[in-house]
């Protein structure tokens, strides 16, 4: 694992070129440390030295009782979201490498039904009754025509939140065109590159479909039917309860 | 503690004294000479002056993330959110100090960890605006990683 350096480069570059101006101005300001330091490494530092060689003992023990102190003070802050800022970046690295780490070591076979391990201990898809997995099954051969020699390098699964059929796509005086007119600040024009102008940006560079379709006129079991590419109504992992919104999650 | 008549201070004097060694203000010039002389190594220097870079802009960048904050509470609470960075600091920087070789080669290879991360996390952010998921990126990339092993 340790020779993967492709990987680590992967890993690395999720920003992209970015990542490299980032690095320089770390360095030049490391670098800049160094050559002062070389500069004027001479007599006022050696005076300096000498100065305060006698209290240095007392003043780095001061200064761990104040680090000490914040430390312990850390514990008083408010959950959200003052105590999620104090997390330091060589812990939230070693915490996340040994929670990934761990359930990955531990290899287990896969089963007849194409699932892993089980990843958390909440649920394990081998002992679910209703688990289908598509794994097994052969890529349709009109998809697989049109993804060939295709490198998928991010996908991005937008999921439009009680959306209508009549709204999609896009019309002018329509139902939506409407609804902003009426309950956001205006925007002129509103077409797709003023309202969501990000994921315009992405249309343009990438493959796209200008229909949709909703497996459930529900927004929950829609949902589920999103993440879990199975008709919600045979899926059969809701149930109904009495809750207002008539809907929740079997456990998972 | 005794003044030039032999007599201790008051209260007040004592505090006012106390106070003055304490706030100093013109110290605060000989923080850049305490800074370059915390090290003797240059090259040590630099490798410290960057994670210490990299490491306090991180903070800079997660807490402009969750922003708006409150400014009085920002302010109040600034010392503690940065609490751990000062440990990391103060830990690479008794690293540095040691006088054995491993802890340094060590302590140098954390440094350029927390550069290499902060830069990967700082042109995250800068490309699509939000908070690298270090567990998330992990989950992805060591399964693909071992399936390449298992090829092998």
């Amino acid at each position: 694992m340790i020779t993967q350096w492709n990987f680590y480069g992967q890993f690395l570059l999720q920003g992209n070129d970015h990542f490299l101006k980032v690095l320089m101005f770390y360095i030049v300001m490391g670098l800049a440390a160094a050559l002062v330091k070389m500069r004027f490494g001479g007599g006022k530092e050696k005076r300096y030295k000498e100065k305060q060689g006698t209290d240095e003992p007392r003043k780095s023990r001061s200064v761990i009782k104040i680090t000490i102190a914040l430390c312990i003070g850390t514990i008083f802050l408010p959950r959200q979201p003052w105590r999620h800022l104090t997390s330091t970046l060589l812990w939230d690295i070693s915490t996340s490498l040994i929670n990934v780490q761990i359930p990955t070591s531990a290899a287990v076979p896969r089963n007849i039904n194409g699932t892993t391990a089980p990843k958390s201990p909440g649920y394990t898809p081998s002992q679910d009754p209703y688990y289908i997995s598509n794994l097994g099954q052969p890529l349709d051969p009109f998809i697989a025509s049109a993804l060939e020699s295709t490198e998928f390098k991010h996908i991005f699964h937008i999921v439009l939140e009680s959306m209508r059929s009549d709204s999609f796509p896009y019309q002018e005086d329509g139902l939506l065109d409407q609804h902003i007119r009426k309950h956001f600040t205006p925007v002129s024009p509103i077409t797709p590159e003023t309202i969501t102008p990000f994921i315009a940006s992405l249309a343009d560079r990438t493959l796209r479909w200008d229909t949709m379709y909703a497996s459930i006129p529900y927004t929950l079991k829609s949902k589920l039917g999103c993440t879990i590419p199975v008709s919600p109504s045979n899926y059969r992992s809701l149930r109904n309860v009495t809750d207002w919104y008539g809907l929740v999650y079997r456990e998972f | 503690m005794r003044d030039k008549r032999g007599h201790l201070p008051t209260p007040v004097g004592y505090v006012r004294s106390s106070s003055r060694t304490r706030f100093d203000l013109s110290r605060l010039g000989e923080l850049p000479l305490k800074y370059l002389n915390s090290l003797d190594d240059p090259l040590a220097l630099g490798v410290f002056s960057t994670a210490s870079v990299a490491l306090l802009t991180h903070k800079a960048l997660i807490i402009w993330i969750h922003r708006p904050l409150p400014t009085f509470k920002l302010l109040l609470l600034s010392p503690f959110l940065f609490a751990f960075d000062f440990v990391s600091l103060l830990a690479l920087s008794a690293g540095f100090l040691s006088p054995n070789r491993l802890i340094r080669a060590t302590t140098s290879l954390a440094s350029l960890l927390i550069s290499l991360c902060s830069a990967g996390f700082a042109s995250y952010y800068s490309t699509v605006n939000a908070e690298i998921n270090w567990g998330r990126s992990m989950k992805v990339w060591i399964p693909i990683v071992c399936r390449i092993k298992v090829r092998r």
